[in-house]
């Protein structure tokens, strides 16, 4: 490999990592894009490679969160059994899928983000205390918000919903290399109550055990590039560190905001594709 | 988790630096499985608050991803 590759995909990976922790993206949406276009990479090992940056971004920002009581652990662990679940089904398919194949469905993928993100409500308000009994009742959560300067409590709502998206993000992770963030942060935080510092967070947590679901089919396959790997994680944990620095700085608007154009960047970052 | 990423860290920078493909894959494994650990530990803090049904859900996701394996060592 030469050095100035090596470098680029450190690079890249840097980028991928602030965003990634900044928004639940995983970095991938980032990370696969780049390594196709840019520098080559076929797309299995680049699919490969985003997901070892997705567990390494998971495991980089979690281990801030955790200290701040972001991620919603119960709800995590709940929701990762019908994401991993999907995470090894698209892990397995993608070994029979050609690369064209797996680059339209990555393409139709962001054009797919890009409508719902078009649509977006508002938030309904937070359930401060819970009225539900039983199961739902234990998926509540608490946190500290550092910028509203008070503790945020929250109910789940639509838990079904819930965990047939995660399901549906698990399979796309598996397929495509992307943390499957973009599907959850979004319906967690506009259909489920769960507030988007928390969604993001509990999302992120996720999002590592669902990639090591499905990397071990790409490690399985041969598909995993350690140089390659190797730069690119490098460059994405120094970048979460970033992106995990800044979610608890910002205000909870203002980061919607950016997610948002986030959205509209990765509508035409497909477009570019289709036309190139 | 914050050892594991440390270890990964310096193997995979090493790897890098020496282009030596053996480290390199060495970080990667480690990496791979700071996700497992974490659920190891949400299952041990779960079962020190005895909430049974918390600790089934993790041991679940293990299983999962135990299958995961075999079926890609297969």
């Amino acid at each position: 490999m030469h050095l100035l590759d090596l470098a680029l995909l450190f690079v890249g990976g840097l980028a991928a990592g602030t965003f990634g922790a900044l928004f639940g993206l995983g970095g991938g949406i980032i990370m696969v894009p780049l390594l196709v276009i840019a520098l080559k990479v076929p797309m299995h090992n680049a699919v490969a490679t985003s997901l070892v940056g997705v567990i390494a971004t998971s495991t980089a920002s979690t281990i801030r969160n955790l200290g701040e009581r972001l991620p919603n652990l119960r709800l995590g662990v709940t929701l990762e059994t019908s994401t991993v679940a999907g995470a090894i089904t698209g892990g397995f398919i993608a070994g029979y899928l050609p690369a064209k194949a797996l680059m339209v469905l990555f393409g139709v993928m962001l054009m797919g983000v890009a409508a719902i993100m078009s649509r977006r409500g508002e938030p309904p308000p937070l359930l401060e205390e819970p009225s539900d009994r039983g199961f739902l009742a234990r998926l509540h959560g608490s946190y500290y918000d550092t910028v509203l300067e008070r503790e945020v409590r929250y109910g789940v709502r639509r838990f079904p919903l819930a965990l047939s998206v995660s399901g549906v993000a698990g399979v796309l992770s598996g397929l495509l290399g992307i943390g499957g963030g973009i599907m959850k942060v979004p319906v967690l935080a506009l259909y489920c109550g769960v507030p988007m510092k928390a969604a993001t967070a509990t999302s992120n947590f996720m999002m590592g055990v669902t990639a090591v679901a499905s990397v071990f089919a790409y490690f399985g396959r041969g598909e995993v590039l350690p140089l390659v790997t190797a730069a690119a994680v490098l460059g994405i944990i120094a970048g979460a560190r970033c992106g995990s620095w800044l979610s608890v700085r910002t205000h909870p608007v203002a980061l919607r905001k950016w997610f948002a154009l986030v959205m509209v960047l990765m509508g035409l970052q497909m477009i570019w594709k289709v036309f190139h | 988790m914050r050892v594991g990423v440390m270890i990964s860290f310096t193997l995979l920078a090493a790897g890098l630096l020496l282009q030596h493909l053996p480290t390199a894959t060495a970080g990667l494994v480690v990496m791979m499985a700071t996700p497992l650990a974490r659920v190891l530990l949400l299952i041990r803090a779960f079962a020190i608050e005895r909430d049974w049904a918390f600790v089934a859900l993790s041991i679940s996701v293990i299983l999962l991803l135990g299958v995961s394996l075999l079926l890609a060592m297969r």
